[in-house]
C-alpha cells in the first residue's frame, strides 16, 4: 500500500510528464478504487467498470489537481463524482443492455438486483458519516457498541445519527429531494 | 478492456501538464467574449456622455473598483471550484466582505444625506433598469465561464455556477460603469450588487444543468 507521500510524489512527477511514474500512479490506484467501488457497488463487474472511468477521468482530468493539496481526497472527489452519475444513470436506466449476453442470466435475479441498487441509490445521498452508520448498522448486520468503538462515536451518538439517517432516508423514498 | 490494459494504453502518452491551464482557460474564455459585451453596451446603451470628464472623478473608480473586486473572488471561486476537493471558502469569504463592505458604506453615505434627499440619492435615476442591464450585459462571460468551467472537472456545480456567474457579473458590471452615470454609494450598494447577484443566481441555476462532464 502506498502512502498518500508516495502517491503524490508519483502525481507530481506524472503531471510533469514521467510517463513511468504515471504508469505506477495509476495502478496503485487503480486497487484503491477497486476497493471503494466494490464496497459500494455490490456487483464487481460493475464495480471494474467504475475504476477504468475514474482511471480515465483521473488522467483527463490530471490539470484540475493542485500540487499544492493532498492527492487523496481530489482522487476521492472525481470516484465519488463518477459514482454518482453512474447511480442516476443506472437508476433512469435500469435494464442491461441488450447486447449483453449476461442479461439473459441475470433476468431471475434482476428483482433482487434492483432492490440492492435502489439501496445504493438512496444510501448515496446521505452525507458520508450517515451512510457509513446506517451501512455498518442495518446492512451489515454490526452492532451498535461495535459500530460506535470503529468511528469513535458514543453508543446514543450511532442511535441518534442512525435514526435520522433513516427519517431522511424515508423521505427520499416519499420523493422529496435534498438540499444542497 | 482490462483495467491494465487501460492503464498501459493511458501512459503511453504523458505531456507535462500546464498547471496554471484552468485559471489560463477561465480567464482567456472570459475576455474573449468581454468585446461582445462592450460593443452592446456602446451600441444599445451607448457610453455615458461625460466620460471623459468622469474619469478624473473619484467615483467613477470606486464603481469600476467595486464590480472588477467581485469578478475576481468570483474568478478565484469558480478556479477553485474546476478542481475536485479544492477549498474555496477564501475566495467566496472575500466576496462576502466585498459586499457587506459596500453595504456599509451605501447605508452610511444614506445616513449622511439630508432627510428628503433620501430617496432620490438611493434610486438615482435608473434604479429600474441597472440591475436587468448588469445582467444582461454579463450573459456572454456567463457563458463563456461556464463553458470554461465544464473543461475542468466541477464536483459542486451548483457552486462552480454560481462562481462563473459571480464572475461573470463582476465583468458585466465593469463594462455597466461605462454607461452608468450614477455616483451615490448607496446607489452602488444596492443596485449594482443585485445585477452582480443576479448573475451569481443565474449561474447557480445553470449549473447543475451546464456543468457535466465525463
Amino acid at each position: 500500500m502506498h502512502t498518500e507521500a508516495e502517491l503524490k510524489a508519483m502525481m507530481t512527477a506524472g503531471l510533469a510528464g514521467d510517463a513511468g511514474a504515471h504508469r505506477r500512479l495509476l495502478a496503485a490506484l487503480a486497487g484503491r478504487l477497486r476497493g471503494y467501488f466494490r464496497k459500494r457497488l455490490h456487483d464487481a463487474s460493475e464495480a471494474e467498470d467504475l475504476v477504468q472511468e475514474t482511471l480515465l477521468a483521473i488522467h483527463l482530468k490530471r490539470e484540475t489537481y493542485d500540487v499544492s493539496l493532498p492527492l487523496t481526497p481530489w482522487v476521492y472527489a472525481l470516484a465519488r463524482y463518477k459514482l454518482i452519475d453512474h447511480l442516476r444513470r443506472s437508476g433512469a436506466r435500469p435494464t442491461a443492455p441488450l447486447d449483453d449476453a449476461d442479461a439473459v442470466m441475470a433476468e431471475d435475479v434482476s428483482e433482487a438486483t434492483d432492490a440492492k441498487r435502489d439501496v445504493a441509490v438512496l444510501l448515496a445521498r446521505l452525507p458520508e458519516r450517515q451512510r457509513a452508520l446506517v451501512t455498518a448498522v442495518k446492512l451489515e448486520g454490526r452492532s451498535v457498541e461495535e459500530t460506535a468503538s470503529r468511528f469513535g462515536l458514543s453508543e446514543s451518538g450511532v442511535k441518534v445519527t442512525v435514526h435520522r439517517s433513516l427519517k431522511r432516508l424515508a423521505r427520499f423514498v416519499g420523493g422529496a429531494s435534498d438540499a444542497d | 478492456m482490462r483495467t491494465d490494459d487501460l492503464i498501459a494504453a493511458l501512459a503511453t502518452e504523458v505531456a507535462p501538464v500546464d498547471r496554471r491551464a484552468v485559471a489560463k482557460r477561465l480567464g482567456v474564455y472570459a475576455l474573449a467574449v468581454l468585446p461582445v459585451s462592450a460593443a452592446v453596451m456602446v451600441m444599445w446603451l451607448h457610453l455615458r456622455q461625460d466620460l471623459a470628464e468622469a474619469v478624473f472623478s473619484g467615483f467613477f473608480w470606486v464603481k469600476l473598483a467595486y464590480a472588477l473586486a467581485l469578478a475576481l473572488t468570483g474568478f478565484l471561486m469558480a478556479e477553485r471550484l474546476s478542481r475536485p476537493a479544492a477549498p474555496f471558502q477564501r475566495p467566496a469569504a472575500s466576496a462576502v466582505r466585498v459586499i457587506f463592505g459596500m453595504a456599509v458604506w451605501g447605508a452610511a453615505a444614506l445616513y449622511l444625506t439630508p432627510a428628503p434627499e433620501r430617496l432620490a440619492t438611493w434610486l438615482g435615476g435608473s434604479y429600474s433598469v441597472c440591475g436587468a442591464y448588469i445582467l444582461t450585459l454579463s450573459l456572454p462571460m456567463l457563458a463563456a465561464a461556464l463553458l470554461a468551467t465544464r473543461q475542468g472537472a466541477p464536483t459542486k456545480p451548483r457552486l462552480a455556477g454560481l462562481a462563473c456567474g459571480l464572475f461573470a457579473g463582476g465583468l458585466g458590471a465593469a463594462v455597466y460603469c461605462l454607461h452608468c452615470p450614477e455616483s451615490a454609494a448607496p446607489f452602488l450598494a444596492t443596485w449594482y450588487t443585485l445585477g452582480m447577484l443576479a448573475t451569481a443566481a443565474l449561474g447557480a441555476l445553470l449549473g447543475p444543468l451546464t456543468l457535466k462532464w465525463r
